[in-house]
């Protein structure tokens, strides 16, 4: 190896990637887990959840990817959630369920997360986290879904908005008592200490 | 006053209060102390709802999925040379580098082969490296304002004994070690690059590469790395007694950042009238093909320059180093991994800067590869920014020096000072017993050093080379 005095360099860009390919490798990156996690939370099933997911991912890639790169992240929860609720009608027809028995499978007491054996054995978890996540659990479905979509999903009171179809201000109300609602449950569980 | 039950505070305290709907009666809201306090509990409560949530294992598509997603859009596979594009899928997800760095090593190694062939036949197509330095004004510098600083904040870093006590919880301890280490974010900042996210996706913090952790730079808490003004030179003094006494120091106490420091560096001085000089450089790792090393030199004038006297002290100095998301996906500062947490800390205080000292960071850096049109901002790979205040005129200062995409240099090209670091980093490395992951070895670092000596005049970089072999007979004994 020589001690090359100069400064010269080289340009080279040995990957070239598509605009749509980039967007939809970064949506993927950043969103896959949290967009899963959502369909779960609305289909109750992990297996239904990936297929949407999927799809949602196809569908971006044949997006303008200069339209949609401002809203990506709306645009993905929205669509995933168009799809698992067009899939929940589609069960519903060939099932014939009724509407109750469907409220049922969204707010499934049987978590599919299995938060509750994923628990067992970790003492060490903080209390407190702990119940909270029990306590979102029994908040009304509308409030949950807000709170997966800020919390989780980090979305903004436009993004979920735009996602759920309500007015910015609604999600500022939804949000607020649902906050509002878990602030007193948890004084209630944990009274401060003086 | 505002009503205590107002959704516009829960707005607030979420930051998802828009500027122009803040009104001063809204203003007003916040004088009261029973008001601000309820920011501050809606504040923690957000943070622990979204730990809560973080509770759900992370569930995602199958590998099944994905491939058939790269398949149908067909252009995600990703490689340096066309010719190596494999059924193997090689990207810099964190996931799929994860799963296909080991059986690529044989594919990296035949790439770089190709990669240095292709740098030899192309030196006449050079571009100069382009490192531009000015001096700006900085004007209203608020006191920073620190993120994660609350109380209640600080009771959540109790979630370390998630990692501690369960192994193999990769997100847990990414989210911990983000805490740990990462620079407080100061809320006032403006960056240059794409706005950073505020993301709560913890598992796209870090990228764990080749056994080590990189910060994705597209994270707010991970856009600036702020590196010290003083790097101590205590791993010197071990190694330097271990090697005398025949053996090696536990590699833990041996901070790697402070090695490169403790061998001296030839910089260049400032020029006159400038309080410091900036040196940066941007070279291929000469052990993986597909990481840079990036090195900041920062030399203080010296009482030489006219500007300068003996008393020349600079205060209040920030240094830090600004990633471009789009074209970096991962970095790591050499040598803070190795910090704990209260050493961090401390090391925030360090704000001084003395006559003619010289300070040298390395970082690892992934770079993206992309051929994107360049405008005058995103063709820039980092930017480096030092604050001070002016010992002379008592005003803040701050001083920039960027480095530009086509300013990686390969390691032909490269500086003695960078050659020496990177050899530095390699014995790092090697005492770091990771040679399963890296490519760095005995033979590397010590051609590195042997062709990085330079005027060597206090032999400094000759008394490492023979560290090297001694460190070599050292391990083979053992």
């Amino acid at each position: 190896m020589k001690d090359v005095k100069d400064n010269n360099s080289m340009s080279e860009s040995p990957r070239v990637i598509n605009p749509a390919a980039l967007l939809l490798r970064s949506a993927m990156s950043d969103f896959e887990i949290p967009l899963t996690k959502y369909a779960v939370s609305i289909l109750g099933d992990l297996e239904q959840a990936r297929d949407v997911v999927q799809d949602t991912f196809l569908k971006l890639y044949k997006q303008d990817p200069e339209k949609v790169r401002k809203k990506v992240k709306s645009w993905l929860f929205t669509v995933c959630r168009n799809h698992c609720y067009d899939l929940i009608k589609r069960n519903r027809r060939t099932s014939n369920l009724e509407e109750d028995e469907i409220s049922y499978i969204t707010s499934n007491d049987d978590n599919p997360f299995q938060v509750i054996s994923f628990l067992e054995g970790r003492e060490e978890i903080d209390e407190k986290i702990k119940i909270l996540y029990s306590l979102i659990e029994e908040l009304p479905s509308r409030q949950r879904e807000v709170m997966r979509l800020k919390f989780q999903a980090n979305l903004s009171y436009k993004e979920i908005a735009e996602t759920i179809g309500i007015s910015t201000s609604n999600v500022g109300f939804v949000m607020h008592s649902a906050l509002k609602k878990l602030r007193e449950d948890m004084k209630e569980k944990f009274p401060k200490k003086s | 006053m505002a009503d205590k039950e107002d959704p516009k505070l829960t707005a607030y305290a979420l930051n998802e209060f828009d500027e122009n709907e803040f009104s001063s009666t809204d203003d007003q809201m916040l004088d009261s102390q029973e008001n601000r306090e309820l920011v501050n509990d809606i504040r923690n409560e957000s943070v622990l709802i979204s730990k809560a949530f973080e509770l759900e294992p992370d569930c995602g598509l199958t590998e099944e999925q994905k491939n058939r997603i790269y398949e149908k859009t067909g252009l995600l596979a990703v490689s340096h040379f066309e010719d190596d594009l494999s059924d193997k899928l090689l990207s810099f997800d964190s996931r799929s580098s994860l799963n296909v760095s080991k059986e690529n090593q044989n594919l990296n190694q035949k790439s770089r082969n190709n990669h240095k062939a292709v740098i030899v036949s192309l030196v006449s197509a050079a571009a100069a490296i382009v490192i531009t330095m000015f001096v700006l004004h900085q004007n209203n510098v608020e006191p920073n304002k620190v993120a994660n600083e609350s109380i209640e904040n600080e009771g959540l870093l109790s979630v370390t004994m998630i990692e501690n006590d369960v192994q193999g919880n990769i997100n847990k301890s990414q989210w911990v070690s983000r805490m740990n280490h990462s620079n407080p974010v100061d809320l006032s900042q403006k960056f240059r690059y794409t706005e950073p996210f505020e993301s709560d996706l913890i598992s796209e913090n870090t990228i764990n590469f080749e056994g080590y952790e990189f910060k994705n730079p597209a994270r707010l808490e991970n856009r600036l790395s702020i590196f010290p003004a003083n790097i101590g030179s205590k791993s010197y003094e071990e190694l330097r007694k271990g090697i005398l006494a025949g053996t090696l120091p536990n590699n833990k106490k041996i901070n790697v950042g402070e090695l490169i420091n403790a061998f001296g560096h030839n910089y260049s001085k400032p020029s006159s009238g400038e309080a410091f000089a900036i040196d940066s450089e941007f070279i291929y790792s000469p052990w993986s093909s597909e990481k840079c090393l990036l090195r900041i030199g920062v030399s203080v004038a010296d009482q030489d320059n006219p500007k300068s006297n003996e008393k020349l002290l600079l205060s209040n100095v920030k240094m830090s180093v600004e990633f471009n998301p789009d074209k970096v996906s991962g970095y790591r500062l050499i040598g803070e991994s190795d910090l704990d947490v209260n050493l961090s800390v401390e090391r925030l205080d360090q704000d001084v800067l003395l006559a003619g000292q010289t300070v040298t960071v390395l970082y690892e850096v992934i770079p993206i590869n992309t051929k994107q049109v360049a405008n005058e901002k995103t063709s820039e790979i980092v930017s480096v920014s030092i604050d001070y205040k002016d010992p002379f005129d008592g005003k803040n200062k701050s001083m920039l020096s960027r480095v530009l995409v086509d300013g990686i240099k390969p390691i032909e090209k490269s500086s003695n000072d960078i050659r020496f670091a990177a050899s530095v980093l390699g014995y790092g490395m090697i005492l770091e017993e990771r040679h399963d992951l890296t490519e760095a070895t005995y033979d590397l670092v010590l051609e590195l050093a042997n062709n990085s000596l330079g005027n060597d005049e206090k032999g400094k970089r000759s008394e490492f080379i023979k560290w090297i072999n001694h460190t070599r007979a050292i391990k083979q004994k053992e």
